[in-house]
This record gives C-alpha cells, sequence and structure tokens, in this order.
C-alpha cells in the first residue's frame, strides 16, 4: 500500500471514528445541537474523503467505486493484511 | 442488515510475529469478555429493549463491537504470520498449532473454546443493561491486562483504543439504564389523601 493511499485511508478512519462516537453519543444525547452540527460535518467530509479515495485505490464499501467495483471488489490488500519490510503479506506465507 | 466496509476501525500493522503474545490477546476475540459475545449479546438483546434510545444504542454498540472482533482477529493473525516450525515450538504455539495451524479461533486465552453463555439475554432490559456495564468494565479490565503483558508498541496502541472504546460503552449504557429507570418511576402513581 503505497504512502498517500495509507494517508488517505488514515483520515477515513479519523472521520469516520468520529462518526461513530457521535452516533453513539447522539443516541442517547438526541437533542445537543453541537454534537449533532459536528456529526453532520463529519459525516459529509467522510462521504467526500471515502468517495475521492474510492477513485484512486477502489471500493471501500460494496456500493462504492463505480462501476470497477463489480469486478474489483475482490482485490486486496484485504484490511487484516499488511505489508512487511515494504512487501505485500499476500507474499508471504501464513499457513507455515 | 450489515455492509461491509474494507477497512479497521483502527489501523493495525504489526511488524513482529509474537505467537505467545497472539494466544494471550485471541480472549478478546473469543473468550469469556471479548468482542464476539459482547457484540451478539447486544445485538441479540436490542429486540426487548423497551424504548428506541436503549434499541438504537444496543444496535450501534453491537455493531461496533463487530468492528472491534475484526480488530483483534486482525491483531492475532499478525502476530502468527510467517512463523517457522522452530519458532512455533520456541514460542509455545505448538499445542495451538496442533488444532488450528496460524488460524485464527475462537477461544480464551486458557483454550477454551467459546462459551455461548457469554451472550446471556435475560430479556428484562434492567437485567440486561446492568450485564452490559459489567461485561463493558470486564473487557477494559482483560485489556489493562493484555496491555501490561505486551511489549511491542504496534499492539499496544490499538489495544488502548480498544480500551477506551469499553469506557464509552460502559458510559452510554448507563445513560441508557438511567433513562428506562426514569421511565418507570414517570409511571408510578402516587395518591395523595385530602
Amino acid at each position: 500500500m503505497n504512502r498517500n493511499r495509507e494517508m488517505m485511508l488514515r483520515e477515513i478512519q479519523e472521520l469516520d471514528f468520529r462518526v461513530q462516537d457521535l452516533r453513539l453519543y447522539l443516541d442517547t444525547h438526541p437533542q445537543e445541537t453541537a454534537a449533532a452540527e459536528a456529526y453532520n460535518t463529519a459525516v459529509k467530509k467522510g462521504k467526500a474523503m471515502t468517495d475521492h479515495y474510492e477513485k484512486l485505490y477502489g471500493a471501500v464499501t460494496p456500493t462504492g467505486g463505480g462501476d470497477a467495483t463489480a469486478r474489483r471488489w475482490v482485490e486486496g490488500p484485504w484490511p487484516w493484511q499488511s505489508y512487511k519490510a515494504g512487501k505485500e503479506e499476500g507474499a508471504y506465507h501464513v499457513d507455515v | 442488515m450489515w455492509t461491509y466496509e474494507k477497512k479497521l476501525q483502527y489501523p493495525i500493522k504489526i511488524k513482529n510475529a509474537n505467537p505467545r503474545l497472539a494466544k494471550a490477546i485471541i480472549t478478546q476475540y473469543g473468550g469469556p469478555d471479548g468482542e464476539l459475545g459482547a457484540s451478539l449479546r447486544y445485538l441479540s438483546q436490542r429486540y426487548t429493549m423497551p424504548n428506541d434510545t436503549a434499541r438504537a444504542a444496543l444496535n450501534d454498540i453491537g455493531t461496533e463491537e463487530l468492528g472491534h472482533l475484526e480488530m483483534v482477529g486482525t491483531i492475532v493473525h499478525q502476530l502468527t504470520r510467517n512463523l517457522t516450525m522452530p519458532e512455533i515450538k520456541k514460542f509455545g504455539f505448538d499445542d495451538y498449532y496442533a488444532d488450528h495451524r496460524v488460524g485464527v479461533y475462537t477461544m480464551g486465552a486458557g483454550g477454551a473454546a467459546f462459551d455461548a453463555n457469554a451472550f446471556a439475554v435475560k430479556g428484562d432490559p434492567i437485567a440486561d443493561l446492568h450485564e452490559n456495564l459489567a461485561a463493558e468494565q470486564k473487557a477494559r479490565s482483560t485489556y489493562e491486562n493484555l496491555i501490561r503483558i505486551a511489549d511491542d508498541p504496534d499492539v499496544i496502541e490499538p489495544l488502548k483504543v480498544l480500551r477506551a472504546r469499553e469506557i464509552v460503552h460502559f458510559q452510554r449504557f448507563g445513560e441508557v439504564l438511567r433513562g428506562i429507570l426514569d421511565d418507570i418511576d414517570r409511571h408510578k402513581v402516587f395518591a395523595v389523601k385530602k
């Protein structure tokens, strides 16, 4: 995973984390205006960033990333994989 | 209905294998206070919650716990990648290997397979929410134990995030419980003699 891709994904993760945390907060505090505004802002930013990422690197959800996703959804790296010494984990044997 | 998102809630990138540590951390995958039990407990309890706040909180926390299950599975997987047989023996991973190779299996730190009693659905909202408050504290405590055992910052960072989420969930469950208790009190009618 190249550096730019990793950084963009990290930004999406930060925004989506903000959405998740505010979601739980709003579940029990639905009347709090500041939290609702922060939630809406994070949702919009997260969506915009995800759209941008999906155009460059492929779908995050099965309905994102346009027509290419029909064929390219299967492509890794999947989230539990990572890179060791600049090589994709897939190049390593995981079953000993 | 759920849709998969091709990302973790928090990035995990572990450089060095450590199968002994993986055997401890796996307890948050399929152990008594692990993420599998938490997720399916909340998602099962939500059907008999008495108000929308409670239904929403259990639904949304149960969903987040599924993401945590994926994070713990990822930690276990990345700690057991790329092993040689001498390493498996050296790190005391041979017993696990005998049954599961380096697959990620639902078990506790002592090797006991997942026990569905962890789902603990009583059908009584007050009892269920107290169960969940205790569960979040037990999971918080387990993560603290794991952070003490772990010596690799690549592992400690995501464990700290998971620990912090237990505290947030505890807080939300407390608010849900208080809301339900307030509703019950509101329906009590006290006769006043004149």
